[in-house]
């Protein structure tokens, strides 16, 4: 039985997770067309999204086959300044696990983002509603086709929320010849359809910068002052800066954290990661990658290396596998197997 | 022996095939072009690239910009990505799916230079760019963007076949 269900989980699955572009791949190209997207005529609507298949072997678990999500973006842009973008994200919509059980009792429908944004110029923008935390560089790109991994490290979401309910000025301005990216957010802990797993802001204000410097990449800084719902009374100061460079496919990033708790030194969280990536052949790279991870409380600090596979099917889709291994890994962060499909169409 | 001349005369073939497509595409500069008769237009080589990068989408007369390229193929597209933004079309991929997951959408893509020439003609606040001797009444050259890349107000060297 466990051997018959298998096949049949990984063709279910890939139909999730690739049907989406396969049905573009179909459809007649306007013109003028895009390159990412499809746009409704004449509405200023555009739909996309992106869809991940995952199949990870975790130390100490059976092997497991997820339609790990699938998000359906929907973004409206007008002749005039007012736009608007909304991720509606499914997740665990389908989840096989050895011996051959399918549950969809692990699904959940949350607005990863929904959100208004005015643009007066390139240099002040405004946002209204539920955007992604910019906390370092991976939270803002985490999708799966745009990153590297399967895995995700460990201080790109567990130190903070990450996402945010609430107001935002940004925009970019030159310094220096360069290009200076930042974003200013408050949120006073409302939600627009919360996501189950997460501990939300009860109350936040932070800013981003982004600054970047032609041949020698991109450098971040982020700070947020908050508090979480679970915790009302423990107020966080979180520091973090962020890398990235790029050349020639060759990339090098890295991201470093380090929250302060009201509560005392033993609240306090930190952790920092370095991930490099190395073309292999013409759609294949190789990623490596050490993450140090010192969570609240009196556990060591886990080490996680990462050593993986990225083959590039086209700009847009991306097949990974990797492994993790752990140590003094007490937080029971996932080690092991994990590989995935994810289409971004 | 036969197969030794055959990839000879291939690689030979390949090497003049690749000297005469560079040459056309270092010979020719390109003209970044707006609608004929759009309010005055400063534009330098770093509000160009904001612009393709969409990181500015107005004019200063609050029109919304319309940049348009040309397919990635295309030798012009090439030159005009690594003269502006400094990569070629196929390094900005990650860049453009990082801005697609923010909902920001890479500028159209046009089928042709005498496509580019139409749509910026037609369209109020579009800007594309074409082969420099493509470029006629119907739209203004506001930039020039020579062989080397750099960028100028006009081609002074350039003659065009009539």
């Amino acid at each position: 039985m466990r051997y018959r269900a298998f096949p049949a989980a990984l063709i279910i699955s890939m139909v999730f997770a690739l049907g989406p572009s396969c049905v573009r791949a179909a459809q007649s190209e306007p013109s003028p067309q895009l390159e990412r997207g499809w746009q409704l005529p004449g509405t200023g609507f555009t739909l996309g999204g992106y869809a991940t298949e995952n199949f990870t072997v975790k130390k100490n678990k059976p092997w497991e086959l997820s339609t790990e999500d699938l998000s359906l973006f929907i973004g409206w842009e007008g002749a005039g300044k007012l736009k608007f973008f909304s991720e509606l994200s499914l997740e665990d919509a389908l989840v096989f696990r050895q011996p051959g059980k399918l549950t969809t009792r692990h699904r959940s429908l949350a607005f990863e983002r929904a959100y208004f944004d005015y643009a007066h110029s390139e240099r002040l923008n405004f946002r209204l509603g539920k955007f992604l935390t910019p906390v370092g560089h991976w939270n803002l790109i985490h999708a799966d086709p745009l990153v590297w991994t399967t895995s995700r490290p460990l201080i790109t979401n567990l130190p903070f929320p990450t996402y945010a309910t609430g107001a935002m000025i940004y925009g970019t301005r030159t310094v220096l010849d360069n290009e200076l990216d930042y974003s200013l957010y408050a949120s006073n802990g409302q939600e627009i359809r919360g996501n189950s797993n997460q501990d939300p802001f009860d109350s936040a204000y932070g800013l981003h910068l982004t600054y970047a410097m032609p041949r020698s990449g991109q450098l971040g800084f982020s700070y947020t002052n908050f508090t979480q719902k679970g915790d009302v009374g423990n107020r966080q100061n979180l520091f973090g800066i962020d890398y990235l460079w790029s050349r020639d496919r060759y990339e090098l990033s890295g991201e470093a954290i380090y929250r302060v708790s009201s509560r005392g030194r033993l609240w306090d969280e930190k952790g920092v990661f370095v991930q490099a990536v190395v073309p292999l052949s013409e759609r294949l790279y190789g990623v490596g990658r050490y993450e140090y991870f010192h969570q609240a409380g009196s556990l060591p600090g886990v080490s996680l290396w990462v050593t993986g596979l990225a083959f590039r099917i086209t700009p847009t889709s991306v097949v990974k596998a990797e492994f993790v291994h752990g140590v003094n890994n007490q937080i029971n962060a996932p080690e092991g197997f994990l590989s995935s499909i994810s289409v971004l169409f | 022996m036969r197969p030794i001349f055959i990839s000879r005369v291939t690689i030979i073939l390949l090497i003049w095939w690749g000297c005469v497509l560079s040459s056309w595409a270092a010979e020719e500069p390109l003209a970044v072009i707006v609608q004929a008769g759009q309010a005055k237009v400063n534009l330098g080589r770093s509000e160009l690239a904001a612009i393709y990068r969409r990181k500015r989408d107005f004019w200063e007369n609050g029109t919304k910009i319309q940049p348009v390229n040309l397919p990635v193929e295309s030798l012009a597209r090439r030159a005009f990505s690594k003269a502006i933004l400094g990569y070629a079309p196929e390094e900005l991929e990650q860049y453009w799916n990082d801005r697609y997951f923010h909902g920001v959408l890479p500028p159209y893509v046009l089928s042709s230079a005498e496509a580019v020439l139409r749509f910026v003609a037609e369209t109020p606040g579009a800007i594309g760019y074409v082969p420099y001797c493509d470029a006629d009444k119907r739209v203004s050259v506001v930039l020039v963007i020579n062989a080397k890349g750099h960028v100028s107000g006009s081609a002074t060297d350039t003659s065009c076949p009539k």
